[in-house]
């Protein structure tokens, strides 16, 4: 097999990169033919179970069969689409030789080897790797069995020597006169005699190992008849099969205890008598000299069968632990197939509950495995005489070595708690601004009492898969369960005491409480994680596995039920603090109908499914999406604060001056709305006075009061103080409205200096006669349409004195995003202008910007207190960073980044706590749920007012072409709603307060569109 | 005899008293879970008015389901129906079908089709035959259509597997409308063009988030030809289809004529 396998490996490594010659590739051709087939018929035999010969599945599936999970090899081989033979060298030669029908026959062949192998990985996965575990234990047997075969003819041969050596000593012995020399013969005689013994001793060992080896090779047969049997589903219940599968494993732990339990046979091994006097007589002293080497070979020999027993003892027991593991992943397999209701049934039977009383007698059997290893190791020590004896020393000081190693350890791990915590005292006032910090401090302070557990847990976690620590393993498993169990505690108590508001007075009473809280949560693992180490190999994921699970889950339950009831009080408070009223009160009303003392889980389920949806919005907090939910949730905490009906009446009036909804116009308290869009515009500005560009008109639209004058204001400011250029800048304002083409001419020439009143406005005559660039900013340009028939003809006219071949003109127009919308719908796309941005909300920050910017010029301060308080905010430390950050962020959601909106929310949400102090609350919205009852004739006004930003009754009766009383009657109604707001022009405009509810319910009835 | 008083056993058993109200009971239940599933859908798509139809949609799909399911999951869970029962209702159930209620089966089968082939859906706008109208519900049977004229037209399941059926609007809120003018040969084209464009683009019920059309065509108009030009806009809300139509005829109408464009008048 091996000569195969080095073969088959060598086949790719072949270079034929020279020349191909048909005689060595045919020769290469047909080995590797023969490979394959041979792989194909031992892959299927196996999988098949006829036969059992041992293969190397690491070589033939490569690394990854052992290290990896088999799923994983079975999914990438199953999605390998090309045989590798066709871009091997052999291939490439067959091709080059033109034999395709040869290079056929190979792709044909590394298929099915493909397939096999799919089908192998499949049946071993199917039954638990049984197949590789059997594959496994093959491997030493064969082996093993010829030793065996050939240490038993030798001592055979050496005993029928001996023993007629024994006959001839006796002979002489008998023979002998002198005293002296029938003593010494006696005694060679004696210890022919006791080598005899000894081989017999060690005659019967291998017999007794070469029994095993035949009574494991007939278990593993019929087992592999069953597993064959069951793989096939030949429709059989799968109970029939764990049956049988039962009746072997009890079969197979009863030997297993009868191997550990039997006599010691090494017990029975003669001990070689003590050396008889040496000779007076000295003809005797040569004969005595022989019996002196004779007895040392003896006694050597009594050594070496004594290693040798102990080597097979701990081979039967190998054997014996090998067909435990594969009957019972095969119970495993088959118990997993049978349905909890057959299970239950079953448990009805006697026969249940006595295969579950042979594991509960079985399970202590990994134990005393374990200590029956270390038994037999120790007894063959000490019965090798000072040899072993040294041995057993020396192993006894290396146990002693690494125990003082882990004290070692141990302590360093104290000296290292002790040193991080010093640093973190003492570097607390430097880094205790620093946020990762202070995250690091907090979780330290929580942990640091239990962190030398933490560490050891890591510690083993890591070497336990070290072979170095293999002869531990089970200790250092009881260990690790031990670790974990100590870890849980610790994990419990930190959480009760997050929930809790411990103080220096109620620290005792929470300490004795927490403590016992969480060691009876932790010991449910305990008993659990121990179970299931003594069950794991001995019994199987069988019966009594399933009840160990019922069992530990029922009490699992029971004591989370009873304990978080302990805790109802804490947990409730804990709710109300950190999530808003209306879930507690909602989750209160529906636990009304559950027993009280089951209320207390259900608070401890709500805390983690609402701590969950808190992480997921802390890590996503810089998502738009993610600040919306947050902000309203925020909202929902704070919305049963009660604010004065009359609450803004004591802010003074110089401070709602500095929030003036015009106050954004002017220039001193810009606040960009993005860096990204102002780069955009710097940069075409910048290309047409550098004149690298032909475009000469920009257009920025947005929603009313998002900072459009403000933008064209700065923006005209900018174009002014370019370097190198003498640039002038005009700001012009559209007044409302301007819909022919001559009042727009006239407005032109008032604005831009023509003096002749009588001449018409000529655009291409102005631009000739300036000396300097001009940028021309003309604000609210939705002015110069109204959407009825004959509407748009101060519109057409803008464009066509844009489209002007100007070469001193830059145009720079705002529109209202509604305005901009309909016209770019209603004539096509961009049609008339290239250079199109939209000015979007501002973020959360440039909003806290805006208003702060304003709100430092007065001497007035800000306090919090009140929405700390309604929040009941656990976060001591950043409680004001928190809440002010919260609070900027639910002003940015009311107003939907809209400045305008923001400024016009501040005042709303400040009463007066002092002289100079403000409290913030709540911003005060308009609710205009009740826009749902409206009827369809205010939506279409209110449509129109949002399509032309400023408009008459009678603009909006010819816009709507619907009769003026009825748009009056709207109108008024919409007023009074707080939907629209009538300046001192009886000109219409929506409310600011209210535009983005309006715009969003206008938007989802279709009567406004676009984005 | 003896066959006979054993079947009679065996349907007495299985239709037992305390079986038959338990099933009444069920079913009742079922008509008022669904009963409240559609008044709360009501109040719902008044509340969510942009996603009415979806709202619709949705509670017809349920109603049918519960109704369906309900109806045959109650009698198998009540009544646990053995195979040989099963097979003598369902023979008879397939005789009595076959012959009498197979109109009602082929209406109950179909209006299951039409749950997933959707051709059109609560609240389109549908063209069947000669009746047009909007789908107010896709039930059990049949489905029933609100005509323009506000009358309810119930059409069996059955037909809209075998006869062609028009939806306006597959499910959206907007839909394309039609408007057709005519004007005289040799008047100014790109006016008239123009002009209409305008009257469309400032309707009060257009959807401009769709393109606009205007299609020209000659056409013989009792032996006369003309040019007819049709509109193809779309109305925000197919409940404002015919006004749609209407505003943009009598502005167009109007402003046609303050612009002199003559009509062909025979």
């Amino acid at each position: 097999m091996k000569k195969i396998i080095v073969l088959f490996l060598l086949v790719p490594l072949t270079s034929f990169a020279s020349t191909c010659k048909w005689k060595e590739v045919k020769l290469q051709y047909n080995s590797t033919l023969d490979v394959l087939n041979k792989q194909i018929l031992q892959l299927n035999k196996m999988r098949e179970g006829e036969s059992f010969e041992y293969l190397d599945l690491n070589n033939l599936f490569g690394e990854e069969y052992s290290k990896g999970d088999k799923a994983v090899l079975l999914k990438k081989i199953s999605e390998q689409m090309e045989s590798p033979y066709k871009t091997s060298e052999l291939g490439k030669c067959l091709v080059s030789l033109k034999k395709e029908k040869e290079f056929q026959e190979l792709i044909e062949k590394s298929d099915q080897l493909k397939l096999a192998k799919i089908e192998f990985l499949k049946t071993n996965l199917n039954l638990n790797n049984v197949i590789d575990e059997k594959n496994n234990s093959q491997k030493t047997l064969p082996t093993l069995k010829d030793e065996l075969e050939d240490e038993k003819n030798q001592s055979n041969l050496l005993k029928k020597e001996l023993e007629s050596k024994v006959v001839d000593a006796d002979k002489e012995a008998l023979s002998q006169i002198s005293q002296e020399r029938k003593e010494l013969a006696f005694y060679q005689s004696y210890l022919a005699k006791t080598k005899i013994d000894i081989i017999n001793q060690s005659l019967s060992f291998i017999t007794s190992l070469e029994t095993k080896i035949a009574a494991f090779e007939k278990i593993s047969e019929k087992l592999n008849q069953i597993m064959v049997e069951y793989g096939k589903e030949k429709g059989e219940k799968p109970s029939f099969y764990l049956n049988q599968v039962d009746e072997i494993w009890l079969e197979v732990i009863k030997g297993n205890f009868n191997q550990i339990f039997k006599q010691n046979l090494s017990a029975q091994i003669p001990e070689v008598k003590s050396i008889i006097q040496a000779p007076k007589d000295k003809e005797n002293t040569k004969l005595y000299e022989e019996i002196i080497e004779l007895r040392g070979s003896l006694q050597k020999l009594r050594t070496d069968t004594i290693t040798q027993i102990a080597d097979k003892k701990n081979h039967e027991l190998k054997l014996q632990n090998s067909l435990l593991i594969q009957v019972n992943m095969l119970r495993s397999r088959i118990y997993q197939d049978i349905g909890f209701a057959s299970i239950f049934q079953e448990m009805l039977t006697t026969r249940y509950w006595s295969i579950v009383i042979s594991e509960l007698k079985a399970s202590p059997y990994r134990i005393i495995s374990f200590l029956y290893e270390k038994y037999l190791y120790v007894s063959e020590k000490l019965a090798s005489g000072r040899e072993g004896q040294k041995k057993l020393t020396l192993d006894f000081f290396s146990l002693l070595l690494i125990l003082l190693i882990f004290f070692g350890i141990h302590k360093l791990i104290n000296k290292l708690v002790n040193l991080i915590d010093d640093g973190m005292r003492k570097n607390a006032h430097k880094l205790y601004k620093i946020k990762l910090f202070k995250l690091i401090s907090s979780v330290w302070t929580k942990l640091k009492k239990e962190s030398n557990f933490y560490i050891w847990f890591i510690l083993l976690g890591s070497v336990q898969a070290n072979d170095l620590f293999s002869d531990f393993h089970l200790i250092i498993d009881f260990v690790m369960v031990y670790l974990i169990y100590k870890v849980i505690v610790s994990l419990v108590t930190l959480f009760l005491g997050t929930i809790s508001k411990v103080d220096y007075k109620n620290y005792m009473t929470f300490k004795v409480k927490a403590h016992q809280t969480s060691t009876s949560i932790g010991r449910i693992y305990l008993f659990y994680g121990f179970a299931m180490l003594l069950i794991h190999g001995a019994v199987g994921k069988v019966y009594f596995y399933t009840l160990i699970n019922l069992f530990a889950l029922g009490f699992f339950l029971t004591m989370l039920v009873k304990k978080s009831s302990e805790w109802n009080e804490e947990f409730l408070k804990y709710l109300e603090r950190n999530f808003s009223g209306q879930i507690v009160s909602r989750l209160d009303s529906f636990l009304n109908f559950i027993p009280h003392v089951l209320r207390a889980f259900f608070y401890l389920v709500a805390i983690f499914i609402l701590q969950i949806f808190n992480l997921l919005i802390r890590m996503t907090e810089n998502f738009e999406i993610s600040k919306k939910i947050s902000a309203n949730l925020f909202k929902k905490q704070i919305e049963s604060l009660e604010v004065d009906a009359d609450q803004n009446s004591t802010i003074p009036q110089e401070y709602k001056d500095l929030f003036d909804l015009h106050s954004l116009e002017e220039g001193a308290d810009f606040v960009s709305p993005s860096e990204d869009l102002l780069t955009k515009l710097y940069c075409e500005i910048n290309e047409w006075a550098d004149e690298k560009s032909d475009e000469h008109s920009l257009v920025i639209y947005g929603d009313k009061g998002i900072g459009k004058t403000t933008l064209i204001k700065h923006l005209c400011q900018y174009s002014e103080k370019l370097e190198n250029q003498s640039i002038k800048a005009k700001y012009l304002k559209m007044p409302s409205k301007v819909l022919s083409k001559e009042v727009l001419s006239r407005f032109f020439k008032s604005q831009l200096g023509e003096a002749d009143v009588n001449k018409d406005f000529d655009l291409l005559d102005y631009d000739s006669k300036l000396d300097h660039k001009i940028v021309i900013a003309i604000d609210e340009t939705q002015n110069v349409f109204l959407s009825h028939a004959g509407g748009f003809e101060a519109y057409y006219e803008l464009i066509d004195l844009v489209n002007l071949p100007t070469k001193n003109i830059f145009w720079l127009f705002s529109f209202n995003k509604y305005s901009w919308l309909y016209l770019d719908r209603a004539f096509g796309r961009n049609l008339f202008f290239r250079n199109i941005f939209e000015i979007r909300g501002w973020n959360d920050q440039k909003i806290k910007e805006l208003i702060m910017t304003r709100h430092r010029k007065s001497s007035f301060r800000l306090s919090y207190d009140l929405l700390i308080s309604a929040t009941k905010s656990a976060e001591e430390i950043d409680r004001y960073t928190s809440i002010e950050s919260k609070f900027f962020t639910l002003l940015w959601e009311l107003s939907n980044g809209n400045p305008r909106a923001a400024l016009y929310l501040w005042p709303t949400s400040l009463t007066r706590k002092r002289r100079d102090v403000f409290n913030v609350n709540i911003p005060k919205l308009i609710n205009i749920s009740d826009i749902g009852n409206s009827n369809d004739n205010i939506l279409f006004v209110l449509t129109s007012v949002l399509k032309h930003e400023n408009t008459t009754v009678d603009e909006i009766a010819q816009a709507t072409n619907l009769p003026v009383g009825i748009v009056r009657n709207s109108l008024k109604i919409a007023q009074e709603r707080g939907y629209l707001y009538k300046d001192s022009r009886s000109r219409f405009m929506i409310e600011i307060s209210t535009q983005n509810a309006i715009i969003k319910y206008l938007k989802m009835k279709n009567f406004i569109y676009g984005n | 005899m003896e066959i006979d008083s054993t079947s009679a056993s065996i349907l007495l058993d299985f239709f037992k008293l305390d079986k038959v109200l338990f099933f009444i009971l069920a079913i009742m239940f079922t008509v008022l879970v669904v009963r409240v599933v559609n008044t709360w859908s009501s109040s719902l798509q008044s509340k969510f008015a942009g996603k009415r139809l979806l709202i619709l949609q949705i509670t017809t799909i349920f109603s049918f389901v519960a109704y369906l399911l309900g109806f045959l999951g109650f009698f198998y869970f009540i009544f646990r129906p053995t195979k040989e029962i099963m097979v003598a209702v369902g023979g008879s159930a397939a005789v009595a079908f076959g012959f009498a209620l197979k109109d009602l089966v082929g209406s109950i089968i179909a209006g299951f089709i039409l749950l997933f082939d959707r051709p059109f859906q609560v609240g389109d706008r549908v063209s069947f035959g000669d009746v047009y109208g909007e789908i107010k519900s896709i039930g059990l049977r049949s489905v029933r259509l609100n005509t323009l004229d506000d009358n309810l037209v119930t059409i069996p399941n059955s037909k809209f597997l075998t006869d062609v059926v028009s939806s306006g609007n597959s499910g959206a809120l907007d839909m394309m409308v039609l408007a057709h003018f005519h004007i005289c040969l040799g008047e100014d084209i790109d006016m008239v063009r123009n002009i209409l464009q305008e009257v469309v683009i400032t309707s009060r019920f257009v959807y401009l988030e769709k393109p606009v059309a205007i299609v020209l065509d000659e056409v013989v108009l009792h032996n006369h030809v003309a040019l007819k030009v049709t509109v193809k806009a779309y109305v925000l809300d197919v409940k404002f289809e015919k006004s749609f139509v209407s505003d943009i005829v009598a502005r167009g109408e109007k402003i046609l004529f303050n612009n002199n464009i003559k009509r062909p008048i025979i």
